[in-house]
């Protein structure tokens, strides 16, 4: 079975093939939609490939509870939201090499941070990038202007759609999370379930 | 006691740091809104290339020697269009029209500001085109006609050749996008420009009062 690594390379080196990273940026859909995500990917494969998906020490100690993970995540996604980001990005190179590094290194952080992470954590950074990824998709969808001069202005109203969807997506994340991580058992039929007050009398005392 | 999460905190104020200077101060989130501040800002200078104009006449534009009608042109208004273009270019030629006619008005018509008919007769309006294969000088004779464009007014040439188009779009950050139709989608805005390349402002084509009026006070102000 090929690893991670593997994928995470070849997923990330396709981006070095002038045809097809072109057909991708001349879309802003398929920029943010496609190329973003797939770079997150690429970084988060990597992760797991190359360090089992575990954080050395080192990394450990300045990334108390995953919040260094997640704040990168959220200032990368942030950043490659903005029109005028991915206008440079395909302008000058420095940025576009940028842009790929980026959400590279936040793909390992996400898939280093996840397991270690709390689900408050985790809520509140999903959250976060949920609302932020739905607010920004609802401005291109309402601009009635090219926000990006490199795209066209349908083009946009398809990247914004997608951004709600993806918004939408990351909500559904975050409940996933919440329900595997909640102790609550799903009720069976004809049995009550148990008030919160009982459940927590059940809990092994801490008192000497 | 609470640990202050230092790295989340620093990532934070850098990225801070790093969009207020890239919008200045919050205020430009696109790029076009950036490019207008950024031009002025970083002083930034037209690629000088070689144009053919509406008569087929060879030139290179920057350049010191290019006449306005009876006068050396100090300043350009300039924007970017192509003539087979139904959309935007030719709501920037009737803008031009425009311009044309405050030019006309305050060359002929302001004996009483001699400064001014002065002025007015070192602004040349320039139109560049984006379609090198399509537009030689008898599309852009015809464009000038429809337009009613006036030698020594308003010019309208096309670059020698592709390369050089796309080197004097670069040096001004105009970007033109193919539409899928066989045209192309590009940044609507004049250029006031100096006799060197140098871009002093730029503008929404709405706003070409504007750009016409910081020309006249740039024309007046060179020696």
């Amino acid at each position: 079975m090929t690893s991670p690594l593997v994928w995470g390379l070849l997923l990330c080196l396709s981006w070095a093939i002038p045809p097809w990273r072109h057909l991708v940026e001349s879309s802003m859909s398929l920029t943010m939609l496609v190329q973003l995500p797939s770079l997150l990917l690429a970084g988060s494969l990597m992760a797991e490939g190359l360090l089992d998906s575990r954080a050395p020490e080192w990394w450990r100690r300045i990334d108390t509870y995953g919040l260094t993970s997640w704040t990168l995540v959220s200032v990368v996604a942030a950043l490659w939201m903005l029109p005028i980001t991915l206008d440079l990005a395909l302008l000058h190179s420095a940025w576009e090499v940028a842009k790929i590094i980026g959400w590279v290194v936040a793909g390992v952080a996400s898939r280093l941070a996840w397991s270690r992470t709390s689900l408050g954590v985790k809520t509140f950074f999903l959250g976060n990038l949920a609302w932020m990824t739905t607010v920004v998709g609802l401005l291109y969808i309402e601009s009635e202007q090219r926000l990006c001069v490199s795209f066209l202005l349908e083009d946009q109203l398809w990247a914004g759609r997608g951004l709600v969807c993806y918004g939408g997506a990351m909500v559904l994340l975050v409940m996933e999370q919440a329900l595997r991580a909640s102790d609550i058992e799903p009720c069976r039929s004809g049995e009550a379930q148990a008030p919160i007050s009982h459940r927590a009398d059940r809990r092994p005392s801490t008192e000497g | 006691m609470i640990k202050l999460p230092v790295l989340p905190v620093a990532l934070m104020l850098g990225w801070l740091a790093l969009t207020s200077g890239l919008t200045r101060g919050w205020e430009s989130w696109t790029y076009e809104d950036w490019r207008r501040g950024e031009a002025v800002h970083a002083g930034w200078v037209a690629q000088s290339i070689g144009v053919n104009d509406a008569l087929g006449r060879d030139q290179s534009w920057p350049g010191r020697d290019w006449r306005c009608a009876d006068q050396l042109c100090r300043i350009h208004i300039v924007d970017f269009f192509y003539t087979g273009c139904d959309g935007v270019c030719q709501v920037l030629g009737a803008e031009f029209q425009l311009m044309q006619q405050a030019l006309i008005q305050h060359r002929t018509a302001s004996m009483h500001s001699a400064s001014l008919a002065l002025a007015a007769s070192r602004v040349g309006l320039l139109s560049v085109s984006m379609d090198v294969r399509h537009d030689d000088a008898a599309a852009l004779r015809r464009y000038a006609a429809r337009h009613k464009a006036q030698l020594g007014y308003w010019s309208l040439v096309t670059p020698r050749s592709m390369p050089e188009e796309a080197a004097l779009r670069r040096s001004l950050g105009v970007v033109a996008v193919p539409d899928g139709l066989g045209g192309y989608v590009h940044n609507a805005s004049l250029h006031v420009v100096d006799e060197h390349g140098q871009v002093l402002g730029i503008f929404d084509h709405a706003q070409w009062r504007d750009a016409l009026d910081l020309a006249l006070r740039l024309a007046r102000q060179a020696p």
